[in-house]
């Protein structure tokens, strides 16, 4: 059957498009053939349509991170059948960490009409939120989704919004416990976070800091030059130990942060491996461009009819201990073997 | 012809039966044919779920041998390789012989030694140390994941206890293919669904459905049945039954499902 790969119903097109041509008036059989072609001919193109996916990220354009997030978010469309170019249509937006940018870029991707938006964090979906209360936005990485006031509850998100949530508060204690395993003798804790996040996470910080008997000191701020004059005061006494937060900005103004630790002589926590790739200490944490490949799957179902408010708010699944062994080594560090034997990954 | 192949055939096969002969009397071998697929595929997933479980329980039963061996630092490292080794297991806890807690582990907080929590009357430490082992019903954790709790005891009366996440379970399901709009899914013994193949459906509340019913009373036998899905439509269903912790694999085709395949020109005589 020749017509065999184009599928049964564009063969229907054809025959229907031949009395046209022929110029005779139209028997009412026929015409049932023609109307009957016509309501089938969008089903039977559906597949050569292209879709469109839009994607708004809090980092800049070009930015490995949020560029290898953004692939694996494709990546994972691919194993759906959905291939940029050919059956999908994927529009951009980078809003490089500036909160004047958010509003008018998710206007202006909004207007596009895109069938389903990924969101990659919190400040991009709290935009886009106030843009649509229609198109399905899928977020990559929000903390607490139902504080938030993005979706009604975890199972049920009850809106148009739905997504894969970061980390859970009680990460915070994590992140304190690996400080002292690593530098167990520091003497003072910092923690650095954006003004905007990280309250939560902050407070599971203080709800075990007892246990540790030590004092904590809590700084924030939005820039390069806030981070390193922050981390400046912290770092003047000497035994310090400090927690990096996640947060749009500490992620955009890392290699800031990371330097002022180096200067400081500050042994430091970081909530993701790339913070320790560019010479952080240590990372514990999700895998991020994992939560975009899983986001695929909700993109896939919202473009095959699904709902989002149907589809529950996911937790993350894997998690990683990344080691930066020359930085151990710098700040004059021994990694104890229990450590070692834990890690997934550890740079030399 | 492998096992896959004969699914596929056989499953072709099935689309013709409501139009070769009565609808309301289909050939007896064919209504045979469908119950064997669908039994073998809910089968295939059941015994996918069970494998899974007893590795779980056979990667924690490993701990339980060192638990009493070495200090809590010894102890502690053999968690922590526990976790890394089987990323199901979102936290591993050491019971003592006196019900108290001694070492938490969590991929979610921070580490807790000595919490002395007393879980003495608790089921998972009680069942754990007259079963021998004790798996919970499914709960779901943060209202979203469905997770079980697994508690192994060890000698001298401590118990090791295992959260493990069901999640896996979803991949199994959608890695299934019942025809071309069959769906596979599976609920707990509440009735609520922790798998579905349409991820839109998990945690739905399935326990009104007639085959779910009927599945859930005690002896039943698994057979092929007429009934109507979540969303109204007729379907073929028939189930599978894993029994630790109580989960029902169900599948299930659309009765129908001949007219939607014919093409156009079919469809309009």
């Amino acid at each position: 059957m020749t017509e065999g790969r184009r599928g049964p119903r564009l063969n229907g097109a054809a025959i229907a498009a031949r009395p046209r041509r022929r110029g005779d008036r139209m028997k009412r059989r026929e015409f049932i053939t023609v109307i009957g072609a016509v309501a089938a001919w969008p089903l039977g193109t559906r597949a050569q349509q292209m879709r469109r996916v839009g994607v708004f990220m809090d980092l800049a354009e070009g930015d490995p991170e949020g560029e290898a997030r953004v692939a694996a978010l494709k990546r994972g469309l691919q194993e759906f059948g959905w291939i940029e170019g050919r059956n999908l249509h994927v529009e951009h937006r980078w809003a490089a960490g500036q909160a004047a940018r958010m509003k008018p870029l998710a206007v202006e991707l909004v207007s596009l009409a895109p069938e389903v938006i990924v969101s990659s964090g919190a400040s991009t979906l709290v935009a886009l939120k106030e843009a649509t209360r229609t198109i399905p936005l899928v977020f990559g990485q929000v903390a607490d989704p139902v504080a938030a006031g993005f979706v009604d509850s975890i199972a049920h998100p009850g809106g148009n919004i739905t997504g894969f949530i970061n980390f859970e508060y009680a990460m915070g204690g994590k992140w304190l416990g690996l400080l002292k395993e690593i530098a167990p003798n520091i003497a003072r804790v910092g923690v650095l976070r954006d003004p905007g996040s990280g309250m939560g996470m902050l407070g599971a910080i203080q709800a075990v800091m007892p246990s540790f008997a030590l004092p904590l000191t809590i700084t924030s701020g939005q820039d390069a030059v806030e981070f390193a004059r922050v981390m400046a005061a912290f770092g003047s006494e000497p035994n310090g130990g400090f927690i990096v937060l996640p947060g749009p900005n500490t992620i955009r103004h890392r290699q800031a942060i990371i330097a002022s630790a180096a200067t400081h002589r500050l042994p430091s926590v970081y909530p993701y491996r790339f913070f320790v790739k560019e010479g952080g200490l240590i990372s514990y944490g999700i895998v991020p461009s994992d939560s975009f490949r899983r986001a695929a799957a909700y993109v896939d179902a919202i473009l095959k009819g699904a709902k989002p408010a149907d589809l529950p708010v996911q937790a993350p699944t894997k998690f990683e201990l990344v080691i930066n062994l020359t930085t151990a080594k710098t700040l004059g560090l021994t990694i104890s073997p229990m450590l070692l034997a834990r890690a997934d990954e550890v740079i030399e | 012809m492998k096992r896959r192949q004969f699914i596929a055939s056989v499953g072709g096969a099935v689309l013709i039966w409501p139009f070769a002969g009565s609808a309301q009397s289909p050939d007896a071998r064919v209504r045979v044919l469908i119950d064997r697929i669908l039994r073998m595929q809910a089968e295939a997933i059941a015994e996918k779920v069970d494998h899974f479980i007893k590795e779980v329980e056979g990667q924690v039963g490993w701990v339980t041998e060192t638990v009493s061996a070495g200090g809590l630092e010894r102890r502690r490292l053999d968690f922590l390789r526990l976790l890394r080794q089987v990323p199901d297991i979102t936290a591993v806890s050491h019971i003592d012989a006196n019900g108290r807690e001694q070492i938490r582990t969590s991929r979610l907080a921070m580490d807790e030694l000595t919490s002395e929590t007393d879980f003495s009357q608790d089921l998972k430490f009680t069942q754990a140390r007259a079963n021998k082992r004790y798996v919970s019903p499914v709960y779901f954790r943060k209202q979203s994941e469905p997770y079980i709790t697994l508690a192994v005891a060890a000698v001298r009366g401590d118990v090791i206890v295992a959260e493990v996440s069901l999640k896996a379970i979803q991949g199994m399901v959608a890695a299934t293919q019942v025809g071309d709009h069959g769906v596979a899914f599976v609920v707990d013994s509440r009735g609520r669904v922790i798998a579905h193949s349409d991820m839109g459906m998990v945690q739905r509340d399935f326990s009104d459905l007639a085959h779910v019913q009927a599945a859930h009373i005690a002896g039943s036998i698994p057979t092929i049945q007429a009934v109507r899905d979540i969303n109204g439509r007729q379907v073929l269903a028939n189930y599978a039954i894993v029994a630790r912790p109580t989960l029902t694999v169900f599948v299930e085709r659309p009765t129908l499902r001949v007219f939607v395949e014919l093409p156009v020109e079919e469809a309009m005589k």
